[in-house]
């Protein structure tokens, strides 16, 4: 009987890196498409969810005429809580939802040199006590934010580019798209 | 009995001379079958250094592509926020947070001892207090930069970084 001719039917050190580079390779080209299409499928999501809050908050706005009272960061706004989609969560495991509101004074007067925001006629100056009833009435207008805080700044710098600069900023890591007052729905 | 099978016992080596020689011829065979086994075919040396070769280049393609992976492979870029983004996100945040602050003093009379007396607050910023109506809120720059809002004179940079925040119809 002829034996069978060594090396033919046996795995040699060769033949295992050879394998063995061959799944490094494998990996390193599916890797990095795979998280990509997570980080935009992310991206994606955000952004659907941002304008669903808009809209909500919108709706509110105009039923109400102010926006929703504000909530922490995780947590659904009671008052936009009816105007969201059944289930809607202010939780994702990638990224964190909020909603609040910011308040500013009427412009300064374009006039004035320094640009400084003026007291109420009377002045307040010196120092007046705090009212007693809380009801003096400032001309101030009210924001409405959305904020997305991800632990992953491209997601905040996609929302950026999506929404654009001029509703929006990123700060450390949250993005915040801003509603104005006459707008945003 | 004919003796035509060669696998049946036959008497003759049963002789302690005939299983001395099968013994001796049996580990030849096995000592040949050994040695053939040990002699490396002609072109084994070559295909070894080939494959190794290969799996060498195809490692260190492996490494490049994970390493710094071309679009053809990643697909879309996505980029960071720039250096310049996030200098306007940090105005923008001052000066929101600076608005919030002009309209505490506005409704109390005075201005808030720390930015917790806010309905609101954006992470990381200071307040800083000059007098009565002058305030200061300073935050900084990943780099370390500070960047301060000062009341007497608001710098117009931190407004034009928050656009979106003017009031509807301003200029």
């Amino acid at each position: 009987m002829t034996p069978p001719s060594p090396g033919r039917g046996g795995v040699t050190s060769g033949d295992v890196l050879l394998a063995l580079a061959s799944l490094a390779l494998v990996a390193a080209l599916a890797y990095p498409r795979t998280e990509r299409a997570l980080l935009w499928r992310t991206v994606a999501a955000a952004q659907a969810d941002v304008e669903t809050i808009r809209a909500a908050a919108a709706a509110f706005r105009d039923d109400a005429g102010g926006w929703p009272a504000p909530a922490e960061a995780g947590k659904v706004p009671a008052e936009m809580a009816a105007r969201l989609p059944p289930g809607f969560s202010f939780e994702s495991g990638s990224y964190t939802l909020e909603w609040s509101r910011w308040e500013r004074v009427d412009p300064p007067d374009p006039a004035d040199p320094e640009g400084v925001v003026q007291p109420p006629p009377g002045g307040f100056e010196p120092v007046l006590p705090p009212p007693a009833d809380s009801e003096v009435q400032v001309p101030v207008e009210t924001l409405g934010a959305v904020t997305v805080h991800a632990s992953d700044e491209r997601v905040l710098a996609a929302l950026l580019e999506r929404f654009g600069p001029s509703e929006s900023f990123v700060r450390e890591r949250s993005w915040t798209l801003v509603l104005p007052v006459g707008g945003g729905g | 009995m004919t003796n035509t099978d060669s696998d049946a016992p036959v008497h003759r080596i049963s002789r302690v001379e005939d299983r001395d020689r099968l013994l001796a011829e049996t580990l030849a065979h096995a000592e040949a079958h050994e040695a053939h086994y040990k002699v490396l075919p002609a072109g084994e040396p070559e295909h070894g250094r080939w494959k190794a070769s290969l799996a060498a280049v195809l490692l260190v393609l492996a490494a490049w592509i994970a390493l710094t992976p071309p679009r053809w492979v990643a697909g879309v870029e996505a980029p960071f926020p720039t250096a310049g983004e996030r200098d306007r996100g940090l105005r923008a945040a001052i000066w929101m947070q600076a608005s919030q602050v002009e309209v505490f003093r506005l409704r109390e009379g005075r201005l808030p001892e720390h930015l917790s007396e806010l309905p609101v607050q954006m992470p990381g910023l200071t307040l800083v207090r000059s007098n009565n109506r002058v305030f200061q809120i300073r935050g900084r720059l990943a780099d370390g930069e500070l960047l301060v809002f000062d009341s007497a004179q608001p710098s117009p940079a931190f407004e034009a970084a928050a656009p979106g925040l003017r009031a509807q119809g301003t200029p």
